[in-house]
Formats: C-alpha cells, structure tokens, sequence
C-alpha cells in the first residue's frame, strides 16, 4: 500500500506543473465551447419559440439529430471530415465547436424549461401595464427563468467539462492527452489516471454541489412566494 | 457510390454488434448495482454506508467516463489484471451507469409519499412485501423518463470504448478512414447508424410511458 | 378492565424536547366507538399513531386482549422494540384509515383492498376478491371494483380505504381525521359509513374534528390537551356538560354551545 503512494511522492513534482497547465487548457476548451452553446441554444430556443413553422421544425429537428450522436463521433467528423471540404480546423477549434454543438441541444432544453416555467399570467400583467414585449421579457420573464436554469446550466457545464475529454482522441492538449502521453513515459498508467480523474474531480465536484446547493436555495425562496 | 455505401455500412456493423453487446451488459450491471446501491443508501441507517455509497456516486460522475475507461483498462493491466477491451468498457461504463442510476432511483423513491410505505406496513404487509408491491413498482414508473434517457446516453458512449480498441462502430469507422479516405461518407455513415439506434430506442421508452403514465 | 379489548397505560412520547404525549392512559371495551377530540397538537394523531407502533413511544404499554403491542423481552429481563416485520401480524389485528387515504395508485380499488388478504393473510386470489367486493360491498362501492384511485372523488377514495382496512379483519379500526381532508359535500358519505360501522357494533377509536358526529356515534369521548387526557366520559356526557374549564374552553371555540341536550 505504502508504496503505491511512495511513487506520488517522487514523481508529483514532476507531474503537477504539466497536469495543472493540461488542467487549464481543459478549462478554457470548455469554456469557449460552454459560449458558443448558449449562443447556440438561444437562437434554437428563439426558433423553436417563433411563430413560423419551418424555424421550428428545423430547430426541433436539429435538436433531435444532435441528440442522437455521439459527441465522440461529432468530433471526428469534424476534427477528420471538414479537411475534405477545405475547412481545416485544430483539435482545439474543433473540439469547441463540437462542445459546442452538442452543447447547444442540451442548453436549449434548458433554457426552453426556464421560460416556460415563468407563468404566463405574469406576462400578461406586465403587458396589461403598458410594458412592451422586450420591456416584459428582460425585466419580468428572463429574471424569474434565470431562477430555474441557473443550477441546470451549471451542469450543463460540468458535462462540458467531463465531454472535453473526448478531444484528446482528436489530438487536443488537454488534460486527457497529456494523462495518456505521461503513462506511456513512465509507464506508470494507475497512478497517472487516478491523478488525473483527481484533477477533473476537483474542479467538477465543487460545481456540482454548489448547483445542488443553487437549486435548494432558489426553490425554497419561490416556495414561500407561492409561486412554485 | 451506393456500393461505396454498402461496403461502409457493412462494417460498421460488425461495430454495432459489439456496441450493442457493450450496451447491454453494462445496462445489466447498472440496473443491478443501481437499484442495489439506491436501497441501501435510502433505507439504511447506518451514515458510514451512506457515506461509502456518495462518495462512491460522486466520484464515478464527477470524473470523465474515459478516465474510468483508461483506469480500468490500462491501470489494471500494471497491476496484472488484463481485461479484454469489450470487458473493460462493459465494466467502466456499468460502474458509472450505476452511479448515475442509484441518484435516479433513490430520487424516486423519496419522491414518493411517505404514506404510501406507512399505509402498506398499517396493512400488515412486511418490509419486504411493501417494498415489492408498493415502493418498488411506483419508484419505476416514476423514474422511466430519466431511465430512457440513461438508455440513450449509454448507447453514444459505447463510442468512448473505441480508445481502448473496442472493436465497436467508430473503432471501424477510424479504421475504415486509414484505408479508404472515404472520410466524409464513412464518418456520415457512422453517425446516421448511431442515430437509427438511438432514435428507436427513445421512441420505444416514450412510448412505454406515456402507456404507464409515467413520470407522476 | 377484563372485557376491555384494548388497555393504554402510561403513554408517552417525545420529539427531541417536544413532549407530545405525557403519559396517557385509558382503554377501550369490546363493541365500544371511542373518539379522540381536542385542538391541533393536543397529541391525539400521535397517540393513535402509537397504538399500531407507526410511531415510537418512548414509554408505555399498549395490551390488545391480552398481548403487549410492539414490543418483545430479551435477555436479561429487558425489552427491545420490535422490528416492522416482526410488528406485521399485529399490525393486521389493527386497521388503519388515514387522512390522507394513501391509496397505493398503480392498483386498481380491488387490488387496493385486497393486495393485503393475498399477501399477508395467505388467502388465495379468489378468495381476497370475494372479500375485496364484499367489503367494498359495504362501503357502497362495488361498482367501482375496477376503477384505479385516481377516477375517484376524495369521499370515494376514502371509503375505499375503509373497506381497505376492512378487509383485513382486525379488531379494532383506527380512524386518524378521516374526513379533515374533504370537501365539506363528501364529508357526509364517510361520516355515514363509520356511522354504520358504529352501529354494527365494531371497535373503532376515532379522531376527528366532527363534534356533533363524535357525540352522536361516539360511546366515550376523550378530550386531550397538551399531550394529557383532560376529561373523558360518556360522549353526550362530556360534550353537552363540560366539566372541565379546557374542555369547555374548547367546545366553545368550535361552536358546541354547552348545556344543550340532544
């Protein structure tokens, strides 16, 4: 036992400044991507919301689509696909954008969830008050759906973080890649992937419980509202 | 072309095969461990094993399914337990799957009024007999939504098990690329039989609950 | 004391520092309808709570004819409490009808009162339908045998969860505010099936908010305040001529002006 940890010992000083550096990259990977979705998303939830059919048929479908593939598959095509097309993008780029696209779908639900949990008769108060429509949605509607999507973003976002370990099998320095390039270095693959879920852990888990605690606090506020 | 298509499809599904060998045996050890971690964590009333099963949860979703994926297979083979890529992704991707199904299913048995398990045991039925005949059958009504979306989701991540060479359908796809440059048609191909996997599944569950008036 | 069907001595039970019963005592005869009356907190829910072991008393003996209630000696002449599985056959000595019903919804109202008969009371599927239909019989709901709870109005439901308890038998029915939950219009189809059950001569101890019901199904009324019994009597009895200051107190705030006969 002791000498499982006796190896952490010798190689962590080593190992941490590479992984902290991968960690980092992982973290702006997922964060771009995170972006590009929620404007993504918002655009689909505008579509799907719109009073022409064809926008909403076409959203929905996108939608679907992207919900049955596999992000893994997403990325190869475009990471090895687009070159076929003249569009070359890195391993980074294109990680992004397949984040990005993937992550879309998922915000959107989301997001559609977080307006429509807004009761209609609150807009129709606002409007009765002479607030025009984009009056009524910035300050009635998005305020109160912010409520609900918030802890549901969050996690959004840890998938982002978690799927951005995929885009080392497109070559991306990230975290992954660099987890799996250390292992056949020192040919030491427990105790370098043990280290490195660590890593992803650290910065996942404090998200996801801060989201746990998000959701509990916001509902109790609405539940005393009555408005839940 | 079409012949081109054919020869493509074809392939991939020697890779549908394993995936769905993959899907379904960690499905199994998901629903098992599950439901089994789910019960305990919820009835027991011992904190320590609360504990052992959050953290278990915890870190299972907290970390990256191909980080499990790589522990298992490559970690353990420098241990001396070598398993085949197949069983390594069966076991990884149960593990996690099981994870994320005890949240589910623990979740839905706390939905469930408290009166429902009290006027059971006022009725003289036993622990075991208000668990079988009440908790249980309306704790799966209520959670297959989510379960249906687990089915989905686990169908996509066989993919993850093509980096540890699993021979399932982007392992081929990758392959197939190396050796045909057919790049844009194969990778096309791939997610167009992912999705006529995926979709019917989705359709099945949401069919299967609208029928039992699920999600109450 | 030696026809009483049920003896309640020393009753407590406490919720951290909140001690919700201090020490209650009585019983209850063969035949008799007992009700438990007093204001929100008083304990009464609590108390009958206990009588099933749904709730943990902290001190007390509860004897239904003749065998001590939840509780078992070990070694060394001390006692430990009993596990759920070994309170079920005494459980099913005593039927229970809540407030809130608890339906189980994914059966329909036979398997609803008769999932019990098959499972715990080792009678056949044959014959815990004909028992189901009967009791449901009796609660003037056969024809909605086939129904699932859902369909049901609240009063309908409720009864269902008579016949439920019906079904197993028992000697003695608890009924914990089985019509608090109600539209006022349905209140009057429950309250008439307890009645009939009263007249049929059925153990049944009663808690309920209904005082004009309570005095006139009742044999005894108890009134319970702050986890002690304040007055207990002949139902007429307590709640027309009041002894006590509280109880008086009490009936007055609910609208039962005292000294009035029936």
């Amino acid at each position: 036992m002791n000498a499982f940890f006796h190896v952490y010992r010798d190689y962590l000083p080593e190992w941490w400044p590479r992984l902290v550096e991968a960690a980092r990259v992982t973290a702006e990977l997922s964060s771009l991507g995170f972006v590009l979705a929620l404007v993504l998303a918002s655009l689909l939830v505008a579509m799907v919301r719109s009073r022409y059919a064809l926008l909403r048929h076409v959203a929905n479908a996108f939608i679907q689509f992207v919900r049955a593939v596999p992000l893994l598959a997403l990325l190869l095509a475009l990471y090895f696909g687009l070159p076929s097309f003249g569009v070359t993008l890195s391993g980074y780029w294109a990680g992004v954008v397949g984040l990005g696209l993937q992550g879309a779908a998922y915000v959107a639900e989301v997001l559609r969830g977080g307006l429509n949990s807004v009761h209609r008769g609150q807009r129709e108060a606002a409007l009765a008050a002479g607030l025009s429509p984009y009056k009524v949605f910035t300050n009635i509607v998005l305020p109160q759906a912010m409520r609900v999507m918030l802890p549901p973003l969050l996690n959004c976002y840890v998938s982002l973080l978690k799927d951005s370990s995929l885009c080392a099998l497109i070559a991306t320095d990230e975290l992954m890649l660099t987890a799996r390039a250390m292992s056949s270095e020192y040919f030491l693959p427990l105790h370098i992937f043990v280290l490195v879920g660590l890593f992803y852990f650290a910065i996942a888990f404090p998200l996801s419980m801060f989201s746990r605690l998000l959701a509990k606090r916001l509902s109790r506020g609405r539940r005393a509202l009555g408005v839940a | 072309m079409p012949e081109v298509f054919t020869s493509i499809l074809s392939t991939l599904l020697a890779g549908a095969v394993t995936a769905a060998q993959v899907a379904v045996g960690a499905a199994l050890i998901a629903l098992v461990l599950g439901l089994a971690l789910a019960l305990l964590t919820v009835f027991t009333r011992v904190a320590l094993v609360r504990l052992v099963i959050g953290v278990y949860v915890e870190w299972m979703r907290n970390v990256p399914a191909l980080a499990h994926l790589f522990v298992i297979y490559f970690g353990l083979a420098s241990v001396g337990l070598r398993l085949s890529p197949k069983a390594a992704a069966i076991l990884g991707l149960g593990l996690v799957g099981a994870a994320i199904l005890c949240d589910v299913f623990a979740a839905g048995m706390r939905a469930l009024h408290v009166g429902q398990r009290e006027a059971a045991l006022a009725v003289g039925l036993s622990p075991l007999q208000a668990l079988r005949c009440i908790v249980l059958p309306q704790m799966l009504r209520l959670t297959l939504p989510a379960v249906g979306n687990y089915a989905s989701q686990l169908i996509k991540d066989t993919s993850i098990a093509s980096a540890i060479a699993a021979p399932e359908i982007m392992f081929y796809a990758r392959n197939l690329v190396t050796s045909t440059f057919q790049t844009p048609l194969i990778y096309a191909t791939a997610i167009l039989l992912y999705a006529s996997i995926v979709f019917p599944v989705s359709w099945a569950f949401n069919i299967a609950e609208r029928r039992l008036g699920a999600g109450r | 004391m030696k026809d009483s069907l049920l003896t309640v001595e020393g009753l407590k039970k406490s919720y951290g520092a909140d001690d919700v019963l201090r020490g209650i005592s009585f019983d209850l005869k063969r035949g008799e309808t007992l009700s438990l009356i007093g204001p929100s907190g008083s304990g009464k829910s609590t108390c009958l709570r206990c009588l099933n072991f749904l709730e943990r008393p902290n001190a007390g003996e509860i004897v239904l004819e003749g065998e001590r209630i939840g509780r078992v000696g070990i070694q060394g002449g001390r006692e430990r409490y009993m596990t759920d599985r070994e309170l079920a056959p005494q459980r099913r000595e005593i039927g229970m009808v809540f407030q809130l019903f608890y339906l189980w919804p994914h059966l329909n109202v036979r398997d609803n009162v008769a999932l019990a008969s098959i499972k715990a009371g080792g009678m056949s599927r044959r014959e815990a339908y004909e028992l189901a239909e009967q009791m449901l019989e009796k609660v003037h709901l056969r024809h909605k045998a086939d129904e699932f709870p859902e369909r049901l109005s609240g009063g309908q439901q409720q009864r269902v969860a008579i016949a439920r308890a019906l079904a197993q038998k028992p000697k003695l029915i608890l009924f914990d505010e089985p019509t608090s939950a109600l539209d006022p219009e349905l209140v009057g189809e429950v309250l008439g099936v307890i009645r009939e059950l009263a007249e049929e001569g059925r153990s049944m101890i009663l808690v309920t908010h209904e005082i004009r019901f309570a005095r006139d199904v009742a044999d005894r009324v108890i009134f319970m305040d702050g986890g002690h019994i304040v007055e207990e009597g002949a139902a007429a009895d307590v709640i027309n001529r009041p002894q006590m200051e509280r109880t008086r107190a009490f009936l007055g705030q609910v609208g039962e002006p005292s000294g009035l006969v029936k």
